[in-house]
């Protein structure tokens, strides 16, 4: 285990290099070697080992992976929706607390008001049963104790803020009237109805049409600076995580592999698993002989990759690669990667 | 929302209900009813029935208890003694006809309220048990096996040998022995739902499990339980006039149909009818029952809608649409 990242020193995790520079406050958010696992037949999986990072009020980070990486278990993990068989250790700090080991009562203070989550499948994340109008209204009367005319108002602002337009007459309808955009604007006014401080978006424009995805982005982006809440930008796709954040996490085998500012490691990715995430991309490639996808497929959660997790299929891997697991250290000021050669992907950048 | 409402607008684990279209799929199912010989007829023998013996019994209360020695075992089909006897005498010289308006009456009223109260108490336990899960869940599964694994008339049978037989006991013990199948039902379909991403949603909105269940889960659980209870209407019934043949049902001068059936039972080669016609009416209303509530369930299913829905009135249903 890295020193950095070592529980016996407790705060200077390597990770925070990043938030030191950016301000000098408490933050929002303070996640420190979250590691989340799971009970199978097979033994315990590990989807996410280890993971630090710090977040500040208003600062928004994309967390960058494939299917697989644990990004997805992490922004489950910061509302505690992670449910037995699965198994949370290290901590998770929202506003100086520790909510990992709260109990479903305790979480639900923090839940709502706190920190928010906008789902996947937003063809799924409304109730079929209740009208769209009904289900925010209710949430503002139990969560607010507003009164059913006040909680009908706000509802209406709420639509018009997330752009549905015509907003009173679609008051009454069934999610089932509703496109999958429409859906999941309605999906991020639930989300965002009791003013959260921390935002977190799980892939929130991966089941949506690519002509619909631009105008959730800016939504998110926009809502994110009128807020001016945190917000956790869980996705696959770094050209999206660039619209909407302006740090990145990249996670791989439920580790975080690289931080840094998004447009810095766009431009100079310093892990060979970034550059190749990059090159992977079609919106990156010039042509088809730049698209190139990562041979091999993420290592199998249950079984232990010795050494660094990436080296199977990183095409600069060397002996140490097979042997040693690189720590998470800090490039310059802003820019940490987990990669013995990170200084050469670095320059072979230029 | 009436039951009825409910019960239509249920797939059964088909996609969620859908709530906007509540009223037009109420109108089709009614469309769909129309042009279904059997189930229609299915459904005009039910209410009627239904209409008759919950109307008629303030009326003849009277005229059925009222015993009229001459009459005992007097022959259907003769007009000479008047209408009441147009079914015969009983075996106390009552007017079989109107004793049966009255037997119907109790018969549905049992089993209406036992199938009630089960489905509400059944599908609770089976809803929080299938959202909580762990050893609660294991726990209540069990105690349900229990109840599953004994033969339910042989267990009605001795909790009512036990406690005396009265109507209320009936009720409760007919009640406990189909339990189970609404706390399996429920628990199934909470299993399944809880998996939603809108329960997820909810609950990362600070939503409280008691909230999730009754808001969240309920309604799309209830459908099932209903088309479930219309099915097990018909069981009840006959499981009633069983115990009440038994003699450990109802008890004079209450009067059901399986009390009917039973008095019958010493007369059978001389007065066929009085044991006849009351087993006749269990038969009839059971089998109606039954086929409404399984076309009601074969209607919002595609893959079985051919057993029950012609071709024809699905084929109208497209061109109409």
């Amino acid at each position: 285990m890295s020193p950095l990242r070592d529980r016996s020193q407790p705060a200077p995790g390597s990770d925070r290099v990043v938030d030191a520079a950016a301000s000098g406050t408490a933050p929002l958010l303070a996640v420190r070697d979250l590691a989340v696992d799971f009970a199978t037949d097979r033994g315990r999986v590990s989807a996410v080992r280890g993971v630090s990072f710090t977040l500040q009020a208003g600062q928004s980070l994309a967390i960058l992976g494939e299917s697989g990486s644990g990004k997805s278990v992490t922004g489950k993990a910061l509302l505690g929706l992670i449910d037995p068989p699965g198994r949370v250790r290290g901590a998770i700090e929202f506003e100086g607390e520790n909510i990992v080991g709260w109990d479903e009562a305790r979480l639900n203070t923090v839940r709502g008001p706190g920190v928010s989550m906008v789902f996947q499948d937003s063809f799924d994340s409304l109730n079929p049963v209740y009208s769209v109008g009904s289900q925010v209204t209710e949430l503002l009367r139990v969560r607010q104790g507003l009164d059913r005319r006040v909680a009908r108002e706000r509802a209406v602002a709420l639509m018009r803020q997330v752009g549905i337009p015509a907003a009173e007459e679609r008051l009454k309808d069934y999610p089932h009237q509703f496109s999958g955009g429409m859906r999941q604007r309605m999906c991020i006014a639930l989300a965002i109805a009791l003013r959260p401080r921390l935002l977190i978006a799980d892939e929130p424009t991966t089941a949506l049409d690519v002509t619909v995805q631009a105008g959730i982005l800016r939504l998110v982006r926009q809502l994110q600076r009128e807020t001016r809440m945190a917000l956790i930008f869980v996705t696959h796709d770094l050209a999206v995580a660039r619209l909407v954040a302006s740090e990145v996490a990249v996670m791989y085998a439920g580790r975080i592999v690289e931080r840094g500012g998004i447009d810095d490691i766009y431009r100079r990715p310093a892990h060979p698993y970034t550059r190749a995430l990059l090159a992977s991309q079609p919106d990156t490639a010039r042509s088809w002989s730049d698209l190139r996808p990562i041979a091999g497929s993420p290592p199998d959660k249950a079984g232990i990759v010795p050494g660094c997790a990436f080296h199977p299929r990183c095409p600069i891997a060397t002996d140490r690669c097979t042997t040693e697991e690189p720590d998470l250290r800090a490039l310059s000021a802003d820019r940490l990667s987990r990669c013995h050669h990170a200084e050469e992907v670095l320059d072979a950048a230029h | 929302m009436n039951m009825a409402q409910e019960l239509v607008a249920g797939a059964t684990t088909a996609p969620p209900v859908d709530p906007g279209r509540r009223g037009s799929g109420r109108r089709r199912r009614t469309r769909l009813l129309l042009r279904s010989p059997l189930p229609l007829t299915a459904a005009i023998v039910l209410v009627a029935i239904m209409l008759v013996s919950l109307i008629a019994p303030a009326f003849i209360a009277d005229a059925a208890q009222r015993q009229d020695l001459t009459q005992r075992l007097s022959p259907p089909f003769q007009l000479s003694d008047g209408f009441a006897f147009v079914l015969g005498g009983d075996t106390l010289g009552r007017p079989m006809l109107l004793q049966l308006v009255v037997a119907t009456k109790t018969s549905l009223l049992i089993a209406a309220l036992s199938v009630g109260l089960s489905a509400l108490v059944g599908s609770a336990i089976g809803l929080i048990s299938g959202y909580t899960g762990g050893w609660v869940d294991a726990l209540i599964m069990r105690l349900s096996d229990i109840i599953h694994t004994l033969p339910s008339l042989l267990l009605a049978l001795v909790i009512l040998y036990v406690l005396s037989p009265s109507i209320t006991n009936l009720i409760v013990v007919l009640a406990l022995t189909r339990l189970p199948i609404y706390m399996r039902v429920a628990r199934a379909q909470a299993l399944e739902i809880r998996e939603r991403v809108f329960v997820e949603a909810s609950k990362a909105l600070g939503s409280r499990p008691w909230r999730i269940m009754l808001r969240d889960i309920r309604p799309m659980v209830a459908p099932t339980v209903l088309t479930v209870a219309m099915l097990e209407v018909a069981n009840v019934i006959l499981q009633a006039a069983g115990l009440s043949f038994l003699g450990v049902g109802l008890q004079r001068p209450d009067v059901d149909l399986g009390i009917m059936v039973a008095s019958g039972r010493e007369y059978l080669s001389e007065a066929w009818f009085v044991t006849f016609f009351p087993g006749l009416l269990v038969v009839v209303i059971a089998l109606a029952a039954n086929i409404l509530s399984n076309w009601l369930r074969a209607v919002d299913d595609p893959g079985q809608s051919a057993l029950f829905v012609s071709r024809k009135s699905l084929r109208d249903e497209e061109v109409s649409r």
